[in-house]
């Protein structure tokens, strides 16, 4: 569903993604470890098609980003770190609103069911975004990926900041849609969280993906012992 | 979904947002405010120069009267006690005293705007004698001196109006980019050109469909004749609506730009300043150093020599006068000094023509001058425009001063052959006196042409949009 070929970005000098190969099928969760600058960010702004690669393609169900933008858009969800949504607006007229730009209506009583069913409170849905938490308005986005029936989901830090309540909620929706298929590349600081949910776990360092392990295949402190030692090995390279 | 079933869902969304914000409850009320301000205020100055028509009107009806009265008495062979040079019964008394009003009332839709009704008189009252109706008149402004004027219509709309659009409209891209929201967007299967633009229209829409109410109801309430007036109604309401998305078309071209709010506001107020200010004062100033009228000291120095030497030799002038006019000459009736200084009046006229044709080729040529360089500003443009609607234009001037001068010919040369007869004026004379009425200018100019080249500057303004929006794309985030 989701497939990196050669994907490099370059600002001037600097190679801020460099080769990247990676593939995420239908019911995967990969998560992006690394530290900030590694190119997590970069790599779902590609997939996004919010900026140019310098090289390579990123394809979203067999689409080319670059060529085929509004079409693989079609097929994709987003909630990047601090989902930001209209404060004005309830929270179930931001997901009339957005779910109406992705081309998709649905009625009221169905936008209230995605809603509740995504976690948030009744007593929310009809309140004004500004008095929404950032765990709320993270919610809402799931509710929105979950309305526009998205095939991938791209998530950019989304539990950073949340509480572990909030987190732990967001990992359950998280496994839900995994289970209903959707493939999920989600960047991330948060090794345990990267362990529960995900599927695959890339460790990026420098632009470039260092490692790709199976969720499964390494336990907790083996993940931690991998991610400290790729960092170890940036601090001996900047020394 | 179809495409006009997502646009009509935006629409209802950008108008709830909309309504939602403070901050543009208060910019309506501010442009409700202006525009109540600005009718009342020019309704005043209508009114004012009604009133002040309407007044020498009744003074000279109450002095017909009056000369009715006496003329009866002296037709009847009473003896009347009042002063010889009062006496209505010489007619250069009558073309003296008994002056008619030469008014030019104010146009239906003159509250529109001022224009230079502040510097002309709005009635007259020629007479036989004085300086000519063109000394007074020749000392015209350039169409573009009194912009800074009034609070009225026009300066609500071609100065205050682009700012309430700049407050409108300076972030409605960059306000989504810095709130994180245009990340959300471009994530969805939507140009996010098109989608500026949809947003932009329907602000648009809704600003001036607000101004449109205020503008038409007001005007209701001023008791402006709305259907009598429809086209040029229509023509002043497309001319807002064609400057009003002139400010929308330029404030998406600076948004495209890709800068911060406080950049784009910089950016739409400097250029407020430069085709709202100070190119209109430009063309202003231009005209003046280019095509300089003659100094009006000059003009009153030379009737002063010409008539003092017309003066020296008003017996010889007064015998070439007759030679001119034989059907005055051979009677002996009047008085001599009379006919010497109408005789001497010809000579005066004919030797200041030259000064007075000098006055108006230089005034043609300012005109002509600001009106080419109106294309430069679509401020410039839609002043024209609205001096034009409310016939409050120079040209309307001109015309007016026009009619007042053959209303002064048509004065004298009905006195003139009974002076040099020495008839004596009466009762039955009073009700033949020549009336002057105002021929209202039934052309708008250019009107209609301006409001086709606003629109056409709003068309090439977004086709700079569609070429910035290709050759750089919006990027969603900061």
């Amino acid at each position: 569903m989701l497939e990196a070929i050669n994907l490099s970005k370059s600002y001037n000098d600097h190679q801020a993604l460099a080769d990247l190969n990676l593939s995420v099928k239908s019911g995967e969760v990969f998560c992006l470890l690394g530290a900030n600058g590694a190119g997590k960010t970069t790599t779902i702004n590609l997939f996004m098609g919010f900026i140019p690669a310098t090289s390579g393609q990123a394809k979203i169900n067999d689409l080319d980003v670059a060529t085929q933008s509004g079409e693989s858009k079609r097929y994709i969800a987003y909630i990047p770190e601090n989902l930001m949504l209209y404060p004005n607006l309830t929270g179930l007229e931001n997901l009339d609103y957005f779910c109406g730009l992705g081309g998709k209506r649905n009625s009221k009583e169905q936008l209230e069911e995605l809603l509740t069913q995504s976690g948030l409170q009744e007593s929310f849905i009809h309140k004004r975004v500004n008095s929404y938490s950032k765990g709320m308005r993270q919610k809402v986005g799931i509710a929105l990926a979950r309305a526009r029936g998205a095939k991938a989901l791209l998530l950019d830090e989304p539990t950073s900041g949340l509480d572990p309540k909030a987190s732990n909620e967001f990992s359950g929706l998280l496994q839900e849609m995994k289970e209903n298929g959707v493939a999920t590349l989600m960047a991330t600081h948060d090794l345990f969280r990267a362990k529960d949910t995900g599927t695959h776990i890339g460790i990026m360092r420098e632009g470039e993906l260092k490692h790709t392990v199976s969720a499964n295949s390494v336990s907790l402190s083996e993940l931690e012992e991998l991610y400290l030692e790729t960092m170890k090995l940036e601090k001996a390279i900047l020394q | 979904m179809k495409a006009s079933r997502r646009s009509n869902f935006l629409y209802r969304y950008e108008i709830i947002t909309l309504v939602r914000q403070r901050w543009i409850q208060f910019l309506v009320l501010i442009l409700l405010g202006l525009v109540l301000f600005a009718v009342v205020n020019g309704k005043q100055k209508v009114d004012q120069r009604l009133g002040d028509i309407q007044e020498a009107q009744q003074t000279v009806i109450e002095k017909d009267s009056l000369g009715v009265i006496l003329l009866d008495s002296i037709e009847a062979g009473f003896t009347v006690d009042v002063p010889r040079w009062y006496m209505p019964n010489q007619p250069h008394v009558v073309g003296y005293n008994y002056t008619r009003v030469a008014a030019m009332p104010p146009d239906n839709l003159a509250i529109i705007a001022t224009g230079q009704s502040d510097i002309f008189a709005h009635y007259v009252q020629p007479n036989l004698y004085g300086e000519s109706f063109e000394l007074n008149y020749t000392e015209l402004s350039n169409p573009v001196q009194l912009m800074f004027g009034s609070f009225d219509l026009s300066f609500v709309l071609i100065y205050l109006l682009p700012l309430i659009v700049i407050a409108f409209t300076y972030n409605i891209l960059s306000a989504e980019k810095e709130q994180g929201i245009l990340q959300v967007i471009a994530s969805h299967p939507v140009s996010l050109f098109q989608w500026l633009l949809q947003k932009s229209l329907i602000r648009y829409l809704l600003l001036t469909g607000i101004l449109v109410v205020l503008l038409v109801a007001s005007l209701s309430v001023a008791g402006i004749l709305l259907f009598s007036d429809f086209d040029r109604i229509m023509i002043f309401i497309l001319l807002t609506m064609g400057y009003t998305l002139f400010w929308f078309v330029l404030a998406c071209l600076v948004n495209l730009k890709g800068k911060s709010s406080a950049n784009n506001a910089v950016w739409l107020i400097s250029m407020w300043i430069l085709l709202v200010l100070l190119v209109p004062s430009s063309v202003n100033q231009m005209a003046n150093s280019l095509y300089p009228v003659p100094s009006r000291a000059r003009l009153i120095n030379e009737l002063r020599v010409v008539n003092a030497e017309a003066e020296k030799k008003a017996d010889e002038l007064l015998e070439n006068f007759l030679r001119d006019h034989p059907e005055l000459a051979g009677f002996e009736g009047g008085s001599r000094g009379w006919k010497e200084y109408f005789a001497t009046q010809d000579l005066i006229k004919n030797e200041i023509q030259p000064v007075l044709d000098e006055y108006e080729v230089k005034l043609e040529q300012q005109q002509a001058w600001v009106n080419r360089l109106r294309l430069a500003s679509p401020a410039l443009i839609l002043q024209n425009s609205f001096n034009e609607i409310s016939g409050t234009s120079t040209s309307h001037y001109e015309d007016y001063r026009q009619q007042i001068s053959d209303f002064s010919l048509t004065w004298r040369n009905y006195f003139l052959p009974r002076i040099f007869k020495g008839e004596a004026f009466t009762k039955a004379m009073m009700v033949e006196l020549p009336e002057f009425e105002y021929q209202p200018s039934t052309s708008y100019g250019q009107s209609a042409g301006n409001t086709s080249i606003l629109f056409i500057y709003c068309v090439v303004l977004l086709g700079f949009g569609v070429v910035i929006s290709r050759q750089s794309k919006i990027i969603p985030s900061s």
